[in-house]
């Protein structure tokens, strides 16, 4: 065929498949004529169009893509480069391969970022780059990425920076869509990043989600600063002016263009006010779920960022809208004109957000960071102790007689953290936060230098000593039982103890020198304010315990008292006045606070009040009080607390369910290192049929908790614990695709899904009284409603009914009528609710029939936990089974109906084991040879799911807590 | 030979091995544009030296994004030649027209990709041992899609000789992943003409892929 006569085809075929099908026919043959052939070719064009769609149809690119995305990295791991070795490739950015690697010099781990030559080929930009890199990273912000090393080897420039783990904010709003709150919260750390960064003359230039990280602690960590330098085109002047060729004439906008400045996108001269328009339109797309100004070609989307308005916010308080839009003026004038104005209206929203989150809608308010919210700051309530006194149940040889105590420690210690503190406590550390150190994993001891810029720490027996905002520690002292750590005010030493002897080390390192032999009482020396002398405890004897003074050479000790068993004597702390030294003392489980008088040797209460152990003293450097990580009932937690000196009542600062121990205190007294220690759990799930086939889900680095459930389409639902309370996600069973349902919204407790798949029910105290009562939501997580009103005390373990109808759950209270919790149940939809057992009741679990509810049960008050079946509609049991040992992990049907399964503890272990309803032995299901199970659950299709605990200890900063 | 700029420690002479790290895309901005605009012009060497740097820009932009993105996304190919092109072009010096000229070489190269590979794969299954292609490459292309890809190449060359406009239409569409809209931009063209030109432009390939 000729071109010539492929159009004369094609024309035909235009204008016939223009017709209706049936009209073609006669249409082709009249225009064809005689030309058969002609007409013939007509009709099979037609006919192959017929045919409908063709693979070209769909575009061939995620084939290209891929091919052109494989290939080796051009490092592999083993590799090195310098003193760095390549553990392997992390990411590629636009601006070079991202590795990740371990410094062998100093041994940690480092992201190293290979800079492409043809961007480092300008000595003069990549000069500037690297300043203006330093520069950023030297202002030792917290959301700045720290940058550990610019240097190269031969041609090849590279970076080595802190490693973060977590992923990027693009690939966080990829995952879930972020509320308000969490929102607020990553806005105002990348905020006061920019502003750290603007104060000090540095623009970022390229601020977008791709160069925000987020990690899994909330944490938002700014990368790149400086490296739009590289790239960037030099900007022009209103005028342009005459320069080196390539740098005039080197138009390359770098960053995607989505997110660039009206005059960024034109190349003109930027300022701070570009980050600030870009910020803006980080902002909107973490709130809209896309950007502000679209295009389908750069060209487009050029325009509409240069003349376009963006399509207006609708769900967004009118606060929110009028900050995006005052970030988003096209005229930079018209912007705000620094980032610290916009700051300070982020954090008024934040504000406005607490003050107005009463609602069913709205989350209970983070403040600062990824810190407490203070519903959650008063919320160790019923719930949270209850799932606490589970997993610290020690083996007892009537191990149900002991749970049965726990429950009633439970009810005390909820009415006691409720009245005596819960209101008290949210003013006053609102602004608090808590940071995990990264890699301080079994962290035994800890103090923090006086400048508050490094931690010294005990780990794996030895010493180590770690700058804060830096990833990886350096070991000073090889393991040698090394304990009770602390600066020296000059903060040129540390002080430790090694085998009951006080040594002495440079804090960069160095030779460790024996200062003092017999240091072996409980806790670290404490230093006079002038660092001549320090004070210590000693054990004379198996019976006597001293307080002695010594010269910080280790000379010229001297007694200042002595106690004798039961009564003990630690952690003396000496106060920043000088003359008073206070102590721990007393016998547990009743230890109080005194103090004495260097002169006189008089003593003095600090406090009255007596606490069941305290762990650590240490003083608030202004001698306002002490800070002391302390125990208020032996079952609960060990807490940070505020002694205010000379007068005032001792509070809390956390308020939470990990515990903390060892308190140290910067000069300034606005850090405090601790250590907490925290119960995690991890998923295990096993097949149908052989509930011994368990297998661990893989759910990244988040710190899991307590309960567990499946959906009816067979996803798991669990809990993620974060610093001021605990977040409902779910997950597939094999670990994929996790997803975020609750933020910042208090402790969220025992998520279950209604059988009909309508709704998630859960336990949640982020209500506006701070206690917890049962709620749902959508299954996306969206729509939470309160379900239950009860009075103060917690409603906990719901579960639905198999119509979907009815939600049962376990509450106490005074209307209940009895000591600790009941069943009760009460309309999906809101409504009256009753109560179905007129005795001590929890973990219901409603039988698949929806007839029979099974639930742990006392018979009166002295009888031991058995499990009782009681009718759906309530009343007495129709059948009571005896079991070994009760739990309060609530129970669950086996998927026939047949029986009730439980879990059952012993030393420390724990299985889940299988009561038939027919009363016949119960079997043992799982194999476990270790951990504790906390939660489980079957599917419908008979998939086990449980979660398993254990401990992490991980050293804390917690700032802004006065 | 080595720097440190933080003043860190001097690294062991050992471990100081230089590591030379080729670099296929040394070009400037400046000078892939003034090698599109001298291909516009009608300079066919310049889309021999042209095509190379756009491939090198693509392949470094799509690890980039297949680093950064889930397991199994989709990458949207008219953004990726569109960050291509920002990063590659100095747009104030080049007329937006010329634009086509960039996106029909980003498509062209696409294609060679793809055919190459799908060649490639044909071959190593027919028991050439030429090239050997990995399993995860292997899966990328099934049988069917890589036999598909190399008889649409045949069929586009001799569609070109026939209607060219059609033949890169084919190329900027499928191969480039350009919409209606972007495709008659860069064909200067108006969409309507592009959808139904679209269509014979099918017909034509799917009568042509059945005779082979």
């Amino acid at each position: 065929m000729t071109p010539e006569r492929w159009q004369r085809v094609d024309e035909i075929f235009q204008a016939a498949i223009e017709l209706r099908a049936e009209e073609r026919p006669a249409f082709v043959e009249r225009t064809c004529a005689d030309d058969e052939e002609l007409r013939r070719e007509v009709e099979s064009l037609i006919t192959a169009d017929e045919q409908g769609l063709s693979f070209v149809d769909e575009p061939a690119f995620q084939v290209a893509a891929g091919l052109l995305a494989t290939g080796e990295p051009e490092l592999e791991k083993g590799q090195s480069i310098g003193h760095y070795e390549i553990v392997g490739p992390i990411g590629r950015g636009g601006m070079g391969e991202v590795y990740l690697a371990k410094d062998k010099l100093l041994n940690r781990r480092v992201a190293l970022k290979l800079l492409p030559a043809d961007y480092t080929g300008n000595k003069d930009r990549l000069r500037r780059f690297q300043q203006e890199a330093q520069a950023a990273s030297a202002l030792n912000h917290p959301n700045i990425l720290t940058i550990y090393e610019l240097g190269h080897v031969d041609e090849q420039q590279f970076i080595a920076t802190e490693f973060v783990e977590g992923e990027t904010l693009r690939q966080h709003l990829k995952r879930a869509p972020l509320t308000l709150s969490e929102t607020l919260d990553i806005a105002i750390q990348i905020a006061s990043a920019l502003s750290a960064a603007h104060r000090a003359g540095i623009v970022h230039r390229d601020v977008k989600p791709e160069n925000i990280m987020v990690r899994p602690d909330g944490y938002v960590k700014i990368l790149d600063f400086g490296l739009a330098k590289l790239t960037q085109q030099e900007e022009r002047s209103p005028k342009p002016i005459e320069t080196d060729k390539t740098e005039t004439s080197s138009g390359l906008v770098m960053g995607t263009v989505k997110y660039m400045s009206p005059e960024q996108a034109q190349g003109l001269q930027v300022d701070q006010r570009s980050d600030i328009f870009s910020f803006g339109v980080v902002l909107y797309e973490m709130l809209a779920g896309r950007t502000p100004f679209e295009g389908e070609t750069s060209h487009e989307l050029i325009t509409s960022i240069l003349r376009k308005e963006p399509p207006s916010l609708t769900n967004e308080p009118d606060g929110m809208r009028r900050l995006i839009s005052n970030a988003l003026h096209k005229k930079k004038e018209d912007r705000y004109q620094t980032i610290e104005d916009l700051l300070v209206d982020l954090k008024g929203l934040r504000e406005d957000k607490a003050v107005t989150g009463a609602g069913a809608q709205v989350a209970a308010q983070t403040v600062n960071g990824s810190a407490l919210s203070t519903n959650a700051a008063a919320g160790v309530s019923t719930v949270s102790t209850f799932e606490y006194v589970v997993s610290g149940i020690k083996r007892h040889k009537t191990g149900t007689a002991l749970v049965l105590a726990s429950f009633a420690i439970v009810a005390i210690g909820a009415t006691f953290g409720l009245n005596r503190f819960g209101g008290r406590l949210r003013p006053s550390f609102k602004q608090m936060r808590i940071e995990r150190i990264p890699e301080t994993e079994k962290a035994g001891g800890v103090a923090v230098s006086p400048d508050g810029q490094y931690i010294a720490y005990t780990a794996r027996r030895g010493l180590w000593v770690k700058r804060l905002g830096m990833n990886s520690g350096i070991q000073i002292v090889p393991p040698a039982n090394v304990v009770y750590p602390i600066y020296s005010p000059d903060g040129e030493d540390i002080f430790y103890v090694s085998d009951d002897a006080l040594y002495r080390i440079p804090a960069r390192g160095g030779e460790a020198a024996k200062v003092l032999e017999d240091v072996n009482g409980h806790g670290p020396i404490s230093f006079a304010p002038d660092g001549k002398r320090f004070a210590f405890t000693r054990y004379q004897d198996e019976e006597t315990v001293l307080l002695l003074v010594a010269n910080s050479d280790g000379t010229g000790e001297r007694v200042l008292t002595s106690r004798k068993k039961p009564e003990i004597l630690y952690s003396p702390a000496w106060a920043p006045e000088g003359s008073l030294i206070a102590c721990a003392w007393g016998a547990a489980p009743g230890v109080r606070v005194f103090g004495i008088r260097l002169a006189t040797g008089e003593e003095e209460q600090i406090t009255s009040y007596k606490w069941a152990a305290i762990e650590r003293l240490a003083w608030l450097s202004d001698g306002s009080g002490l800070v002391a990580s302390a125990m208020e009932t032996s079952a609960a937690p060990k807490q940070i607390w505020h002694i205010p000196h000379p007068a005032g009542e001792p509070r809390k600062i956390t308020n939470d369910l990990e515990s903390y121990a060892d308190v140290s205190l910067s000069a300034d007294g606005k850090s405090l290192v601790t250590i907490q220690s925290a119960r995690l759990s991890s998923l295990w799930v096993a097949p149908k049929d052989d509930p011994t086939r368990t297998r661990s889900i893989p759910f990244g680095e988040r710190k899991l908790s307590g309960s567990v459930s499946w959906t009816p389409d067979a996803r798991i639902l669990c809990l993620v614990n974060t610093s001021g309370g605990r977040d409902i996600w779910v997950v597939n069973a094999d670990g994929t695709n996790p997803k975020q349902l609750t933020a910042n919204a208090g402790i969220n407790l025992q998520p279950k899904a209604s059988p009909d798949g309508r709704y998630i029910v859960f336990s949640s105290n982020r209500g506006a009284s701070g206690a917890s009562h049962i709620w749902r939501m959508d299954f996306d997580g969206s729509n939470p409603i309160q379900v239950t009103q009860g009075d103060g005390d917690g409603e906990v373990q719901p579960t639905v009914s198999p119509d979907g109808l009815w939600v049962v759950y376990s509450k106490g209270g005074t209307d209940t009528g009895i000591d600790g919790k009941a069943v009760w149940k009460a309309p999906i939809g809101g409504g009256e609710p009753t109560q179905l057992a007129n005795t001590s009741s929890a973990g219901a679990a409603i039988s698949p029939d929806g007839t029979l509810i099974a639930c742990w049960y006392k018979q009166d008050k002295t009888s031991r936990w058995q499990i009782a079946l009681i009718p759906f509609t309530g009343g007495l049991p129709t059948k009571i089974l005896d079991v070994d040992r009760a739990s309060i992990v609530p129970l669950r049907w086996t998927p026939d109906g047949q029986a009730i399964s439980y879990v059952d503890t012993r030393e420390g272990i724990s299985n889940i084991w299988s009561q038939p309803i027919s009363g016949s032995t119960p079997n043992q299901l799982t194999q476990f040879t270790s951990e504790r199970i906390l939660g489980f659950d079957w599917s419908s299709d008979g998939q086990l799911v449980c979660s398993r605990m254990h401990d992490s200890q991980d050293v804390v900063l917690i700032s802004d807590f006065r | 030979m080595v720097n440190t700029i933080l003043g860190g420690p001097i690294w062991s002479a050992a471990a100081a091995t230089p590591h030379s790290k080729t670099n296929a895309m040394a070009a400037l901005p400046d000078e892939v544009t003034q090698l599109l605009i001298n291909w516009s012009k009608g300079d066919q060497a310049a889309l021999d030296e042209l095509i190379p740097l756009v491939h090198a820009e693509l392949r470094r932009l799509a690890r980039h994004y297949m680093a950064r993105e889930n397991p199994g996304h989709t990458l949207q190919t008219s953004a990726l030649i569109n960050e291509a092109y920002i990063r590659l072009i100095d747009q104030q010096n080049m007329p937006w027209q010329n634009r086509g000229h960039f996106f029909g070489v980003a498509a062209q190269v696409m294609r060679h990709i793809l055919v190459d590979h799908a060649r490639s794969h044909n071959f190593a299954k027919r028991g050439g041992g030429a090239r050997k292609v990995p399993l995860d490459e292997a899966m990328i292309v099934n049988d069917k899609r890589a036999d598909e890809l190399v008889a649409l190449d045949d069929a586009l060359k001799a569609l070109a000789t026939l209607d060219p406009r059609k033949s890169q239409m084919i190329e900027l569409r499928f191969f480039g992943g350009l919409s209606i809209a972007e495709t008659a931009e860069v064909l200067e063209i108006s969409p309507m003409t592009v959808t139904r030109e679209w269509r014979s432009a099918k017909a034509w390939l799917r009568l042509e892929m059945n005779k082979t």
